[in-house]
């Protein structure tokens, strides 16, 4: 809450006991979200209001070809016939502004969402640690350019005082105190937020200025003004405080990001894929954490989105180990639909735990057995790496479940002469054998309805092969059944 | 005019004298063979076995690959599913040990990655067909990644000429098995070695039959050692 902070600003901070604010307002925040390829032409774009059908962002290339904000549709595509026209989605502001808070926690402790394009910090509490106010700034802001994102942004004594400044498009970055206090006053009336209709209604009143409006008497106002807008203005003008709740990080990593255009093949998202990965091994570095599984979902057009589950044994936070085996499992898949968006998800992360190797040896190597077995489930599918694991069960091949890669056992002990390898399905044989070592009876798995009876003997044949035969004891069976080899 | 500069970057002069050393080797585990292939199998390198399923070849390598070091052994297409009992009888570790199965294209890249990542013990592959190509390609990868990939094919394939470190020609006898050096690199072909296994192997060698004992001769019937 705004009113019970200390001000702990540096030297050239304004008065004790007032708080300085910084709003930051995006005028494009979905289009400069776009994920785009490294070396793409930028060609011009437009955000556009499905209800109404105004434009209401436009890209650096779209601006300068002369449309502006607020334009119809069929105006600005007739203006500019290679216009890309994209739907507003107005989840995606509050998600993205989010993650931009994420971003600049480092910077900022104290952020909080302006819904729909809009945030705000609280700037005193961080001028002794930044050593001022314009080093402050700097740091935002390459963070933000970093990102692409255009932005503007003002300080202000109060957040709403800040919000008017920056929203009506100036980059405002002061301390002085009079200044803070004043400037924001200068501004039109329909720089702050006002409804239409109480706009409407001040403006027939002969007010142009925030100063005019704000020297009325309150007692007059309030007849003309409907309580909403006069709350508002007490706020604006610090006679009301302004609540202000603040961001904390969110534990788990989550990003959806719709693409420029729609893709049907798998090459094409991996660029803008690059970019997501890399923001995660960000979130998982700034934690000191790791995951071990990843999950990628593609919403097609027009079909069932694909999710994609992406294993890497012991946890991993590299974004080039993490891209490889998006690339693996991309590889083998087939789309039969356009790809619109993406969402790639960490839904479980842990702390990174330092493994202690040896100086010298393995200098070679280049992958640990974790990383290499991810990197087989992720070409070849989890089915098709087996561990082998003792088991306490007199029936040959069964398998203890399900048993996370790299897990270690307890001690068992194996029962002696068995073969190095099982066949899956045992096979009649008639040819002439010798039986070496035998029977050995097992009869077993009554519980389980697996019920084995059988006696197994090694064996010899002609060739000189070693093999493991069995004959079944219940039904009886007068066929002999090669169950293994010892190779 | 060609210099002999560029007859050598073409390869087309044979330098029998100055191959490069072959490389590392680890002990068998088998004096005979040891001795038969300058000091042990090698810790690189593409080699083949060939043999009949089931007359003693993964017995053959056990010592050796226990030996090395390493975190994993990948076992590629065997003929069925790994018995553990076997291998922890044989002194692996189960955790290290990892069977992967797939079609000859999967096979092979999952060879070269366990080669190259340099974590793995050896590989082991059963693959039929496998091309001139891809042997050089798989060298690369085991030279990279210093690990031996053993290519297990069946006796009495078409014996083509593959670029192999080494070739072994195996064959059963009654107290174990005879080993044929068919090829090795920066040596000569020998055999045949005659492997005792009474001691390694006690239970799977055929006893000698009491003197008193004949076998009966008749085809189609089961005998009783």
């Amino acid at each position: 809450m705004c009113t019970r902070c200390r001000n702990r600003g540096g030297a050239n901070a304004p008065e004790l006991n007032t708080m300085l604010w910084l709003y930051i307002h995006f005028p494009a925040l979905q289009l400069d979200s776009l994920p785009t390829a490294p070396n793409e032409t930028p060609c011009p774009r437009a955000i556009v209001c499905e209800r109404h059908f105004t434009v209401l962002q436009l890209n650096t290339e779209a601006e300068a070809s002369g449309l502006h904000l607020g334009m119809g549709m069929a105006l600005a595509c007739s203006l500019n016939r290679e216009l890309q026209v994209l739907p507003f989605q107005s989840n995606f502001g509050p998600e993205r502004l989010r993650e931009i808070a994420h971003l600049l926690y480092p910077l900022s402790a104290d952020i909080s969402i302006f819904e729909p394009d809009g945030l705000l910090l609280k700037a005193s509490s961080m001028l002794r640690y930044h050593g001022g106010l314009t080093p402050y700034w700097q740091a935002i802001t390459a963070h933000l350019n970093n990102e692409g994102l255009r932005h503007s942004a003002a300080t202000g004594l109060r957040p709403l005082s800040a919000r008017v400044v920056a929203r009506h498009g100036d980059t405002c970055i002061e301390d002085d105190n009079h200044w803070l206090q004043h400037h924001w006053q200068i501004l039109p009336l329909h720089a702050a937020d006002f409804a239409s209709r109480p706009l409407n209604d001040l403006q027939r009143l002969g007010l142009k200025s925030l100063a005019k409006l704000c020297a009325l008497p309150r007692s007059e106002l309030a007849d003309r003004l409907d309580n909403t807008s006069l709350t508002y203005l007490q706020k604006l003008t610090g006679e009301k405080p302004h609540p202000v709740r603040f961001f904390t990080p969110p534990e788990r990593f989550g990003h959806y990001r719709e693409l420029p255009c729609e893709i049907e093949t798998t090459d094409a998202l991996l660029p803008p894929l690059t970019v997501t990965v890399q923001s995660l091994q960000r979130f998982l570095q700034s934690r000191a954490q790791v995951t071990d599984a990843l999950q990628l979902t593609l919403h097609l057009r027009a079909q069932e989105s694909i999710v994609l589950n992406i294993h890497a044994g012991g946890g991993e936070d590299s974004a080039k180990l993490w891209q490889g085996l998006i690339e693996l499992k991309l590889e083998s898949l087939a789309l039969n639909a356009a790809i619109y968006a993406y969402t790639l998800s960490a839904n479980r992360s842990f702390n990174r735990e330092q493994k202690n190797q040896d100086l010298f040896c393995n200098q070679n190597a280049e992958l640990t057995p974790a990383q290499l077995l991810a990197r087989l489930q992720a070409k070849l599918g989890s089915e098709a790496i087996k561990q082998t694991l003792l088991c306490n069960d007199f029936r040959p091949g069964v398998h203890p479940g399900h048993i996370k890669p790299t897990q270690k056992l307890t001690a068992l002990t194996p029962h002696s002469l068995r073969p190095s390898v099982l066949l899956r399905h045992p096979k009649a044989t008639a040819e002439p054998l010798v039986l070496v070592h035998g029977p050995e009876r097992i009869v077993t798995g009554w519980w389980d309805q697996q019920t084995l009876s059988r006696d197994y003997f090694v064996a010899r044949n002609r060739a000189g092969r070693w093999l493991w035969v069995y004959k079944p004891l219940s039904p009886p069976d007068k066929n002999w059944y090669i169950h293994g080899y010892f190779c | 005019m060609t210099n002999i500069e560029q007859l050598l970057q073409q390869r087309r002069i044979y330098r029998g004298g100055q191959l490069a050393p072959p490389a590392a080797v680890h002990p068998s585990g088998f004096t005979e063979l040891d001795n038969a292939l300058g000091g042990g199998l090698p810790g690189s390198g593409v080699c083949r076995i060939q043999s009949d399923t089931g007359i003693g070849e993964l017995r053959l390598l056990a010592p050796y690959l226990r030996s090395a070091d390493g975190e994993l052994l990948v076992l590629i297409n065997p003929p069925g599913a790994l018995c553990p009992d076997f291998w922890a009888e044989a002194g692996f570790s189960c955790e290290q040990l990892y069977a992967v199965y797939g079609d000859n294209k999967q096979a092979l890249w999952s060879a070269k990655q366990c080669l190259q990542s340099g974590c793995c013990v050896s590989v082991l592959l059963w693959q039929r067909d496998i091309s001139v190509a891809d042997i050089k390609r798989l060298q690369l990868a085991s030279t990279e990644g210093r690990c031996a990939l053993w290519l297990l094919q069946s006796a009495g394939r078409a014996n083509q000429s593959l670029p192999l470190t080494l070739s072994l020609a195996l064959a059963p006898t009654h107290n174990g098995l005879e080993v044929r050096v068919t090829k090795r690199k920066g040596g000569w072909p020998t055999g045949p070695i005659q492997l005792d296994w009474r001691a390694d192997w006690p239970a799977l060698v055929l006893q000698p039959l009491p003197a008193n004992v004949h076998p009966l001769s008749q085809p189609g019937r089961r005998q009783r050692a």
